[in-house]
């Protein structure tokens, strides 16, 4: 299935100011997108930190399911940036 | 001399046009420190019971503190504090920039100013020299043109500047003292009261003297900050996208208000976040003295009619969102044209945009008629409306006249159940940080002496389980072990907001910014606030006196509101916060429940020594070595 990527915050500068889109198998976590953004961008794999993950403006656990079609925004983890969701 | 200040603070008496110089010992010095705490020695005992807040009788206190100058990151900051003209307590409100570093090289620690001036003013301090100069040709001026006047008529170009702009003239009840034409000590109204006393500026110049006791230490710190500040994701994205940076993340959590608080996300958030502040209008980045994290913006616009030079800065965070998706306005050019009036006429940005957002509402429920408005069709999203509405309360015109006056006072002039339509604490509308996402500022926000605040506390994610490794690291120098999740609000949650609370009045009263000092995220954590305070002045602090400093300035503030008659009865939240949130995202539906609610702010008044009805008892304003407040104030 087909997942749009946006990065947020400094993200933007270091990695990509345009969405990317990557391919991911049916079922997959949106804490699956961190292994191919990794490969496309090998600064993302190297992070000291976890990157925050949001599904359609939503910020959620690396073990939310995906679907065709998602938007996933990324983000470095500012002011704070722990989320219950 | 002592290390680190100057061990004088000079008094003004505005109505007599003379002054004195008080040299208080080191014990005052480590008790009070300076900031926040220091001005509310001075509030205490000099403004007396029930001072009208726009009258003579308030006194309007501007401190830095014992690290003022020194060459590390977050330390140029400069609280000032009065009877606020928004509560009728306690005010408090601190500003960056060049001027609190400038005003401690020119010889004075804290300037104290009381009384009215028959005629306007402005006060000129040059390496201890004072004097007050007619400021007749001033007055009226907007800030750009004062800042230009006052560089000629001084013949110095490297003055540093705190002054009022019209709206602080005109006693705009939230007009801020501007620090140069860019920067302000924005809220609870200060700028009011220095327009209530006549003086239109305090202007400094100096020659920094100071010697800390360990030069050598400081460096160390100085290190640390330069090599870290890259490496800290949350510092280096103030850096990149400011304070703006966080509206992106606030859209996610569900916590970005949205037409006027009755939503936590806003569907245009992409149009105006701090990404494309980046990318589009921002022109420069800016700091304040010795910082390295340069999280102040300079933004340009001309275009469909919207100005903004950058002379005057650029927008924040609470800027772009109070003027935006609290208007439901997604026109960032029209935002920062916004920003610029409120930074020419002396505004608070956050009370000027929230209300104007409180008019929006009114207006859309048939509150406010089109009539009402001066003419003005004031729906949510109409950009024009906004900017024209902030024109009108930066000059006090037609409907500006009204809501010059905060949305509080407003509505008790329109009635017809506008009242609910208000956000405030005590007058104080509530910045853009939702505690239906953070649910410890439901609670801060409510006993806060004057009002909700969002840099009072730390916020609720960073003792959430899944916050970074350095993060505990730093909350558990300060004795917070146990994790807590975002929406938990037990007592252990109280614990959390009361400790970080007085940790952050540390900070307002060593006088740090708190992006750069912290328990949490920050730069520095509480263990290096303990390290630059003793290598500053020589002394052999630890966190836990620290912390005490903190606490007493909660209780001084808190006792301050006690004596003006402020009680339990204004810790209270607005009727929005206990609804269901509207509209879309994890917060839709959420609220804060009223029965969890007052529990915790009985939790907190056992924790933090207040009485029943929110007054410091005696034996704990005794244990913060403060006993003269209690007997001041008639403590139980
Ligand atoms: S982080 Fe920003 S506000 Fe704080 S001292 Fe540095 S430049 Fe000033």
């Amino acid at each position: 299935m087909k997942i749009k990527i946006k990065f947020f915050g400094s993200f933007r500068q270091r990695f990509s100011r345009e969405p990317v889109e990557i391919d991911l198998p049916e079922g997959s976590c949106v804490g699956d997108v961190v292994a191919p953004i990794g490969e496309r961008f090998p600064g993302f794999a190297q992070l000291g930190y976890q990157p925050l993950l949001a599904v359609n403006d939503c910020f959620e656990k690396p073990d939310k399911t995906l679907e065709d079609g998602d938007h996933v925004n990324l983000f470095p983890p500012v002011h704070g940036g722990a989320t219950d969701h | 001399m002592p290390n680190g200040y100057n061990g004088k603070i000079l008094i003004v008496d505005l109505t007599k046009g003379k002054w004195e110089v008080e040299t208080p010992d080191e014990k005052f010095y480590r008790t009070y420190m300076g900031g926040s705490a220091l001005n509310m020695y001075y509030a205490l005992k000099l403004i007396p019971k029930g001072a009208d807040p726009l009258g003579p009788d308030n006194v309007l206190c501007l401190s830095t503190s014992i690290v003022t100058g020194v060459p590390v990151s977050g330390q140029s900051r400069m609280t000032a504090s009065a009877k606020s003209p928004m509560s009728g307590g306690a005010g408090d409100s601190q500003c960056g920039g060049f001027f609190p570093a400038e005003m401690k090289a020119a010889g004075y620690d804290a300037i104290i100013l009381k009384g009215k001036s028959p005629k306007p003013v402005y006060l000129w301090i040059k390496q201890g020299e004072v004097e007050l100069r007619d400021a007749s040709k001033l007055w009226g001026k907007v800030t750009g043109d004062v800042e230009q006047a006052l560089k000629e008529e001084l013949g110095d170009k490297k003055i540093e500047i705190a002054q009022i702009g019209p709206a602080g003239e005109k006693m705009v009840r939230y007009a801020a003292i501007m620090n140069m034409s860019n920067r302000a000590n924005g809220r609870t109204g200060m700028g009011a009261v220095m327009g209530s006393k006549n003086l239109k500026a305090v202007v400094v110049r100096g020659k920094p003297k100071l010697k800390p006791a360990h030069m050598d230490r400081i460096r160390e710190l100085a290190k640390f900050g330069a090599t870290n500040t890259k490496e800290n994701p949350a510092v280096w994205d103030l850096h990149i996208n400011g304070t703006c940076g966080v509206l992106s993340y606030q859209q996610q959590d569900g916590g970005l208000p949205t037409r006027n608080y009755n939503e936590g996300q806003y569907e245009d958030y992409e149009k105006i976040s701090g990404e494309t502040m980046t990318e589009t209008i921002l022109k420069d980045r800016d700091t304040c003295y010795a910082c390295g994290v340069r999280c102040k913006r300079v933004v340009e616009v001309d275009e469909r009619g919207y100005k903004a030079e950058a002379l005057y800065g650029g927008p924040e965070y609470e800027t772009i969102a109070t003027h935006g998706s609290y208007c439901g306005i997604k026109d960032l050019a029209a935002i920062a044209e916004a920003n610029q009036i409120c930074n020419m006429y002396g505004l608070d940005t956050i009370q000027t945009g929230t209300s104007v957002a409180w008019a929006m509402e009114c207006y859309e429920r048939g509150m406010l008629s089109k009539d009402d408005l001066d003419g003005i069709d004031a729906k949510f999203g109409n950009a024009k409306a906004m900017v024209a509405l902030v024109n009108k309360i930066a000059r006090r015109e037609g409907i500006g006249d009204l809501l010059a006056e905060g949305s509080k006072r407003a509505a008790a002039k329109v009635g017809k159940g506008s009242e609910d339509l208000c956000i405030g604490v005590k007058g104080q509308d509530m910045p853009a940080h939702m505690p239906q996402a953070k649910t410890s500022l439901a609670l801060i926000y409510a006993v806060n002496a004057f009002g909700a605040d969002h840099q009072s506390s730390e916020h609720d994610p960073s003792i959430d389980p899944a916050s970074s490794a350095s993060e505990k690291q730093k909350l558990s120098e300060i004795g917070l072990t146990k994790p807590l999740p975002v929406k938990d609000f037990s007592r252990d949650k109280v614990h959390y907001a009361y400790r970080t609370q007085s940790l952050y009045s540390v900070l307002d009263s060593v006088n740090l910014c708190q992006f750069v000092f912290g328990p949490a995220w920050q730069l520095y954590g509480p263990n290096q606030i303990v390290e630059l305070v003793n290598a500053v002045t020589g002394w052999d602090t630890t966190i836990d006196e620290l912390l005490k400093l903190g606490e007493r300035r909660i209780a001084m503030m808190q006792a301050f509101n006690s004596r003006e008659g402020l009680g339990h009865q204004d810790n209270v939240l607005p009727k929005k916060i206990h609804e269901p949130l509207k509209g879309k995202g994890p917060t839709a539906g959420s609220a804060i429940d009223r029965k969890v609610f007052d529990r915790a702010v009985q939790d907190y008044y056992e924790i933090a020594g207040w009485d029943k009805n929110a007054r410091p008892t005696h034996s704990k304003l005794h244990e913060l070595g403060v006993g003269w407040v209690a007997e001041a104030i008639g403590a139980s």
